[in-house]
């Protein structure tokens, strides 16, 4: 009896081993040629299936050997060394690269300015550093950029669990690379832009390539909401590895606008200047038309129209959303998936044209009642003009005017320690330029150094409210705090100014000694470090 | 107890101090006798005339051993307290070991290890402190035994003393002794031997000077040996010797010695004596003993003294023109003669001498004068240049003696950096400004009580006439500034009247206490330093960026000298030209260093967004220098080809530097806001308008004007036929009445009449006779009138003629009834109803002129007279508008255009007048209204526009090194540029002389420009009028 069970056992076994062998044969893929096999890895990659990617690389690298045209042996090596790329390795990316142009010496120029594209990146992250959280690599090169590391992984994974739960879906493969750059120009070299393109539409961070390249705070003179930032891109990394490059730019910057809150749990806001913007673009017949925004926001020659055109589309984002259903997007992503224009799509998902929704969108953002903030400024990135240069706290005004005049009125008495006089001048220029975010914050510190600082604090909220980027109205905000006592409220300024500008020593030097008469030494202590870490070389 | 051991071991420890002290004491008192009296027996064996090496050795081992020596009796010297107890039990042995045993058993006691008796130590302790207290334990250490010892030491110490003071040589024969100077083989072969005292008399001395001290050579006899002579001398030593001398020298101290001559027992020696010192002879006899004299002579080397100078004048630094010439007087004087004097200079880092006299032999002082040309020297305008009078003397022994005089400076004039120093005055009155407004502004949000409030009006009215005064003194200097530009001149002057003008308003609104007028008063200076201070943040930083221009032009001059001078190289390949073209760039890199420095003091003082002055540095600073001084070298290795390479290099290096520049100071703009210079641009366009548009009204009305004037010319032609005729009959009357006054002369009354009836009779001819004459009188006139071509006159006078005539008639028909002669009667009726017929006739004809003439100017030109006033008005309300614009404008400037408003106010009081005269159909006379308004828009426009030349203009002297103030071109006082005058004729037509020879016309304009204030042109026509006239 146990021999016959023993016997069945084995003929069971043979039967499951021989099933398995000609079911492996039946499923397995056909082995595919070099020329293929390339055609789809760069298929893989633009549609940022970067696993299947790998799949196709390990096999292009079996194959690789064999062959014997140097042509096809040389594009292989290119489609390597653009995978490595991808991955952020551009060592091996360099080696690929490199035969590939010594197999064909009569590469194009895009070949051989990849390779410089690579070594300029390899040298750069030379040696650079790493910290890894759960499902991100910050890589930084600058030592000076850690500061930025740990209130920045955490932004990116609580922007992470957000963009999962918004769009049902989880980016698969490596950890999601996270690149500091401490120059645009490097951006801008990284991405094969201009700089002069990057500086003057705003342009500070880019997703492509698999990874999230951004320029470092310290490069400009005031900083920026870097953690946004971060969260910014990595609601286009969602997108793409969603759904490719089939979402069309508008879609996908506007997304990524109204998303980009989403870590703090305010999805969809918008400041006030945009919003001023967008209403007066709407009154003047100013807009911004969907195809003028393609194929890329950085192509917008001033910060003014890239603000306008982030506020068209995170609205009509919002506005889809809410008129024609909470997935109303997602369908449309799945529809854009398989082939439909954005126009088709809209019609699909709101039935409607897209004339109406365009006219319907109008109407719907009028109602809103929003303010028009006339002599309102759009902030300018104020890109540092060479290394080493301080962060500033103030700018002198440039701009002519009247109000200017004022300024300058008020700087000159303000140096010369007159406060109550340069509080007038101020005052004057304000009458005349109300909402310009200079002319607020240099009247707030004036109040400040007036010692009238219920007028400074409320000078500069309303800065604030209305820039809520601009990292030195906190800094005046938290000293006008701490000049009349209220050592909670300055902290907060304080805290804020650092996550717009974590390279301006002073708010952490205040935070220090705030912290220590608090008591609350672990915080102080962390100042202290942070300040360490912004103090140190650079590279 | 306790306390009673305490106090005995209390007592010891004093002991075992002075025990301490004493031992110390006699130890350092033993060890300085024993080096003073080595440091004396030094002095003792140079006496000997050898060395001490020996002593030295002494000296230095008995240093050490005695240190040694001293440390060890000082360790030795602190004794414990039992050793101190034994110390005493041994000075007093009655203490019979007490003591001792006292303060050992007490030891135990305080570390409360007793394990004795406490009575029997307590009984012990009784006895011990009843000898105690006969004894004194301090005994133990007698200080008295340091006296003798002391007493040695310092004897000692004084002869040491002595020996220095008044022993010559000795400090240097201790110093070669202690310091073991003369340690050599010799010195130790010296040693052994012994020298006896050597005697001599007669002693002779040859003093020989230098030659160039030109004193004789002078013999002493008897003399004691000692010599005193200038440096340089050659001196010989005679003296007779006790002994007989195989050999003799001379030992000097401190160079050594030297061989004398012996002759029988004459020793002889000859040296030049360089410095001060001594010496001695020696001498060995011939049994081998040494003799030496046992005193040393004394050598006493006068120093030959350099040169003293004084420079009289110039007596202080000073600020010279570089063609000026500067008298320097000095006086120099030496002791021994002067060889020549020169006057040093340092100019661009290089020292530059120019001989100025050759002195004669022993010529020991001299005054002098010399014209120093500074022009011959090339400096530069605002070099410095430090210079001094420098005198040698004759000493050729030791060399020359160089005296030099002070230092003084002279300092090229330079109109740049007097300008540059006005800047700063400029900056200063900046400060004051902000100042000013700082405590303005401060006060106006102060809450002050009303007596307060007085008070700091006044402290502020204080302060504001600060500023004022301050401006005072700097106007005077910037009026004189080349470089000052003329906007930051006017813009002065208008800011200290206004100044003025607000002091004495606040000043007065103080005195009466108004405060309403005070706030007001207040609010007008805030606004007035705000302006001004606006002004001069502009100004001042584009007066720097000028600055920097104006220096970048002497570097540029610079260039295209060194340029020529390449071509000239190029073509000449003259080798000379090379060491031109090497001294110009020397020149050109002190230039450019300046330059650089400049830029950098500069630098810092703009404000960045005006200029990229970080950039212009790396250009400057970097590759210009770079390029230049790659030029230099070549030129310098006399490597042509690359020199000609590296020419260019920086030629355009600096070409593109100074371009970047004058584009960072275009960038400054002026001291007025851009907004306000927009404003006062559109300002210049409207009255261009403005002018076009009086322009083209001034055509239309000179189109009707023209046209009326020959329609008058037609009437005229026809008129002169008519008035022919209107003559005769006027001429035809005036004899009708001739006639009549005649015939009714002739006339006599009846003779039956009476007395009464004949004398109405006469008084009726008589009366009848005057109306005739006075009839004839008119009709003269009207004849005149008519000559004249007023012919409504001639028309009235006429109607009147008619009227006077019918009433003669009738007053006639009386005197008729009473005359007996009715033929006669009959015929002067009929004359008179002839005379007016002919006068109706004359009146018609007169009036139908008057009519022609009249009706020159058609319905149409009249009308369009009409529409011409009203446009007119039209422009006038434009111009009303413009000047209330620009007015508003002007006031908010801190400098303003001087005539403009004036000139536009007298083109609108032209308007007006034009539109009157246009009105009243007087085409003629609106015209002339019409072209003067237009003129003083031009001369308002004109004034704008020079205005805002001025204030973009950047001055630019002529001659850039020149120190000349008279500006090229151009009286004093005369505005405009390149000598042109303010005043255009253009559009303007001035009546010829032909045209005068129409009396009515010209008349009219020129008595109506006679009223008003008229166009220059019109002055002059006037005057030639009237001049025409008076012929």
């Amino acid at each position: 009896m146990m021999d016959s069970i023993i016997r069945w056992k084995r003929l069971m076994l043979c039967v499951i081993g021989i099933s398995l062998i000609i079911g492996a044969n039946l499923f397995a893929k056909p082995a595919l040629d070099l020329s293929t096999l390339l055609n789809q890895g760069y298929a893989y990659l633009d549609n940022w299936q970067f696993e299947d990617a790998g799949e196709i690389g390990a096999l292009v690298q079996e194959k690789v050997g064999q062959e014997v045209d140097p042509v096809l042996r040389a594009q292989a090596y290119l489609f390597l060394a653009q995978y490595w790329f991808h991955l952020g390795d551009y060592k091996r990316a360099i080696e690929d690269a490199e035969k590939s142009i010594e197999l064909n010496p009569k590469s194009d120029s895009k070949v051989r300015k990849f390779l410089e594209r690579l070594k300029f990146l390899a040298n750069l992250f030379e040696n650079a550093k790493e910290i890894t959280s759960e499902h991100f690599r910050f890589r930084y090169t600058d030592p000076r950029d850690e500061v930025l590391a740990k209130p920045g992984l955490l932004a990116l994974e609580q922007a992470y669990q957000a963009l999962s739960r918004d769009f049902n879906f989880v980016p698969q493969g490596e950890k999601i690379l996270v690149e500091i750059y401490p120059r645009a120009s490097d951006l801008a070299m990284a991405v094969g832009l201009e700089e002069k393109m990057i500086k003057d539409s705003g342009t500070i961070a880019i997703c492509k390539y698999r990874r999230m390249m951004v320029t470092s705070p310290r490069a400009l003179l005031f900083g920026y909401d870097y953690q946004t930032t971060f969260s910014h891109e990595l609601v286009h990394f969602f997108i793409y590895s969603l759904a490719g490059e089939a979402v069309p730019v508008w879609l996908h910057e506007g997304l990524a606008k109204y998303e980009e809150m989403s870590y703090k749990g305010r999805a969809g806001e918008l400041d006030p200047v945009p919003k001023s913007l967008l209403v007066s673009a709407l009154r003047n017949k100013e807009l911004i038309t969907f195809a003028q925004m393609s194929p890329t926001f950085a192509q917008f020659k001033t910060p003014k129209q890239g603000q306008l055109a982030f506020a068209e589309v995170s609205t009509m984002v919002d506005y889809i959303r809410q008129n024609c259903g909470q997935d109303s997007w997602f369908k449309m992503i799945n529809m854009l998936k398989q082939g439909k224009t954005d126009k088709e799509a809209m019609r699909a998902v709101c039935g409607k044209d897209f004339s109406a929704i365009w006219s319907d969108w109008q109407r719907w953002v009028l109602a809103k009642g929003w303010k028009e903030l006339p002599g309102a400024v759009v902030m300018k990135l104020e890109f540092k003009e060479q290394e080493g240069e301080e962060e500033k706290e103030e700018i002198v005004g440039t701009e002519g005017g009247k109000a200017w005049e004022f300024v300058r009125l008020g700087d000159l008495l303000r140096d010369r320690q007159y406060y109550p006089a340069c509080v007038i001048e101020y005052k004057k220029a304000q009458e005349i330029e109300p909402y310009d975010p200079k002319i607020l914050n240099k009247l707030g510190l004036a109040q400040t150094l007036a010692q009238d600082y219920a007028s400074a604090i409320s000078t500069l909220k309303k800065s604030a409210e209305i820039y809520p980027d601009y990292s030195t109205t906190y800094v005046y905000l938290g000293n006008a705090y701490v000049a009349m006592g209220a050592d909670k409220e300055a902290i907060q300024a304080f805290e804020t100014a650092l996550s717009l500008n974590p390279f301006n020593p002073s708010p952490y030097r205040s935070l220090i000694n705030l912290y220590q008469r608090s008591g609350d030494v672990a915080k102080a202590k962390e100042m202290q470090a942070g300040l360490n870490i912004i103090r140190k070389t650079g590279r | 107890m306790n306390e009673r051991v305490s106090l005995i071991l209390s007592r010891l420890k004093g002991v075992q101090n002075r025990i301490f002290l004493m031992r110390t004491a006699l130890g350092a008192l033993i060890f300085l006798s024993s080096i003073l009296f080595v440091l004396i027996l030094t002095a003792l064996s140079s006496r000997l005339g050898h060395g001490s090496v020996l002593l030295g050795f002494v000296f230095w081992a008995l240093s050490l051993i005695g240190l040694v020596g001293l440390m060890i009796l000082i360790r030795k010297s602190w004794l414990n307290l039992e050793q101190t107890a034994l110390v005493c039990e041994r000075r007093f042995p009655e203490l019979n070991d007490g003591l001792i045993s006292l303060v050992q058993l007490s030891r135990m006691l305080l570390e409360n290890r007793a394990d004795f008796s406490l009575a029997m130590f307590e009984r012990h302790l009784s006895q011990v402190e009843d000898k105690l207290n006969r004894l004194r334990l301090e005994d133990a250490s007698d200080l008295k035994r340091l006296r003798m010892p002391g007493v040695i030491c310092s004897f000692l110490f004084v002869i040491w003393l002595t020996f220095i003071f008044f022993l010559p040589g000795f400090p240097s024969a201790m110093s070669q002794s202690v310091f073991l100077k003369g340690l050599s083989r010799e010195k130790g072969k010296e040693l052994l031997k012994v020298s006896k005292p050597l005697e001599l008399y007669d002693l002779e001395i040859d003093y020989i000077f230098p030659a160039y001290t030109g004193l004789e050579s002078k013999h002493i006899e008897g003399a004691d040996g000692n010599i005193s002579v200038l440096a340089g001398s050659e001196v010989e030593i005679r003296a007779k010797a006790s002994i007989d001398a195989k050999s003799a020298w001379v030992q000097v101290l401190p160079q050594g010695g030297l061989e004398a001559v012996v002759k029988n027992k004459e020793l002889g020696a000859r040296m030049v004596i360089r410095q001060s010192g001594q010496y001695r002879f020696e001498a060995e006899d011939k049994n081998g003993l040494v003799w030496s004299e046992p005193a040393f002579h004394k050598i006493n080397a006068i120093v030959d003294h350099v040169p003293e100078v004084e420079l009289v004048e110039p007596d202080r630094d000073m600020v010279v023109n570089e063609e000026q010439e500067v008298v320097l007087r000095f006086h120099c004087k030496d002791d021994y003669g002067l060889e020549s004097v020169s006057l040093v200079f340092m100019s661009r880092e290089k020292e530059h001498r120019i001989p100025l006299k050759e002195f004669k032999p022993a010529e020991l002082e001299s005054e002098l004068e010399y014209k120093w040309d500074l022009l011959s020297e090339n400096f530069l305008p605002g070099e410095k240049i430090a210079y001094y009078i420098e005198a040698k003397d004759n000493n050729n022994v030791t060399g020359p003696g160089i005296g030099r005089s002070v230092t003084r400076y002279l300092e090229i004039f330079s109109p740049l950096k007097e300008h540059e120093r006005l800047i700063e005055k400029e900056q200063e009155l900046f400060e004051k400004l902000i100042s000013f407004l700082g405590e303005s502004l401060s006060e106006d949000v102060a809450k002050r009580d009303a007596v307060k409030y007085w008070d700091m009006e006044a402290e502020l009215i204080r302060q504001f006439k600060d500023v004022r005064d301050f401006l005072v003194s700097l106007k005077k200097d910037v009026d004189k500034d080349d470089y000052s530009p003329m906007l930051v001149k006017e813009m002065m002057e208008q800011g200290l009247e206004r100044y003025r003008k607000l002091i004495q308003e606040r000043e007065e609104s103080r005195r009466i206490r108004n405060q309403a007028w005070t706030v007001r008063l207040r609010a007008d200076t805030v606004l007035r330093m705000e302006q001004d201070i606006l002004f001069w943040d502009k100004q001042l930083q584009k007066q720097r960026m000028d600055f920097l221009l104006s220096l970048a032009e002497r570097l540029k001059a610079g260039q295209k000298a060194l340029s020529e001078m390449m071509k000239e190289y190029e073509r000449t390949k003259d080798p000379a030209l090379l060491k031109e073209i090497e001294a110009k760039l020397d020149e050109l890199k002190i230039l450019y260093q300046e330059f650089l420095a400049r830029m950098g003091e500069i630098g810092q003082t703009l404000p960045d967004e005006f200029v990229n002055m970080d950039a212009m540095e790396k250009i400057g600073a970097g590759e210009v220098m770079s390029k230049l001084e790659k030029f230099r070298q070549a030129v310098h290795d006399r490597d042509i080809e690359n020199a000609l390479e590296n020419a260019e290099d920086f030629m355009s290096a600096l070409e593109q530097m100074l371009g970047q520049l004058e584009e960072g100071s275009d960038k400054m703009g002026s001291g007025i806001s851009s907004e306000n210079m927009m404003a006062l641009r559109d300002g210049l366009k409207k009255i261009q308008e403005l002018v076009a548009e009086q322009g083209r009204l001034i055509q239309e009305t000179d189109a009707i004007y023209q046209k009326q004037m020959l329609a008058m010319e037609k009437a005229a032609e026809m008129a002169e036929r008519e008035k022919g005729l209107l003559q005769s009959e006027l001429d035809a009357l005036s004899e009708l009445l001739e006639r009549q006054r005649d015939a009714l002369n002739q006339m006599t009354p009846r003779s039956k009449l009476d007395a009464k009836d004949i004398q109405e009779f006469y008084q009726n001819r008589n009366q009848i006779s005057n109306q005739l004459w006075q009839m004839l009188r008119e009709l003269e006139l009207a004849k005149k009138e008519l000559s004249q071509d007023k012919f409504d006159s001639t028309v009235q006078r006429l109607g009147n003629f008619e009227k006077q005539m019918s009433q003669i008639k009738q007053n006639f028909q009386k005197l008729s009834q009473a005359s007996p002669d009715q033929q006669n009667s009959r015929e002067f009726e009929s004359s008179c109803n002839s005379g007016i017929n002919r006068a109706s006739s004359a009146r018609r004809g007169a009036n139908k002129l008057a009519g022609q003439m009249k009706d020159t100017l058609s319905e149409s030109d009249s009308a369009r007279l009409d529409a011409l006033a009203d446009k007119q008005g039209e422009i006038e309300g434009k111009l009303n508008g413009l000047m209330k614009d620009l007015g508003e404008l002007l006031a908010k400037l801190p400098v303003q255009p001087k005539k403009t408003m004036e000139q536009l106010g007298k083109a609108g009081i032209k308007m007006k007048d034009a539109q009157g005269e246009l009105k009243l159909k007087n085409a003629d006379l609106g015209l002339v209204a019409e072209k003067e308004s237009k003129y003083w828009l031009e001369q308002a426009q004109d004034s704008l526009e020079q205005f805002l030349e001025k204030m973009k203009g950047r001055p630019k002297p002529s001659g850039m090194p020149m120190s000349a103030q008279m500006r090229s071109g151009g009286n004093p006082g005369q505005q405009g540029q390149d000598g042109r005058t303010g005043v255009r004729t253009e559009n303007f037509k001035i009546p010829g002389p032909d045209e005068n020879k129409d009396p009515v016309e010209m008349r009219k304009k020129i008595l109506k420009a006679m009223r008003e204030e008229s166009p220059k042109e019109y002055e002059d026509l006037n005057r030639d009028y009237y001049k025409r006239l008076v012929q």
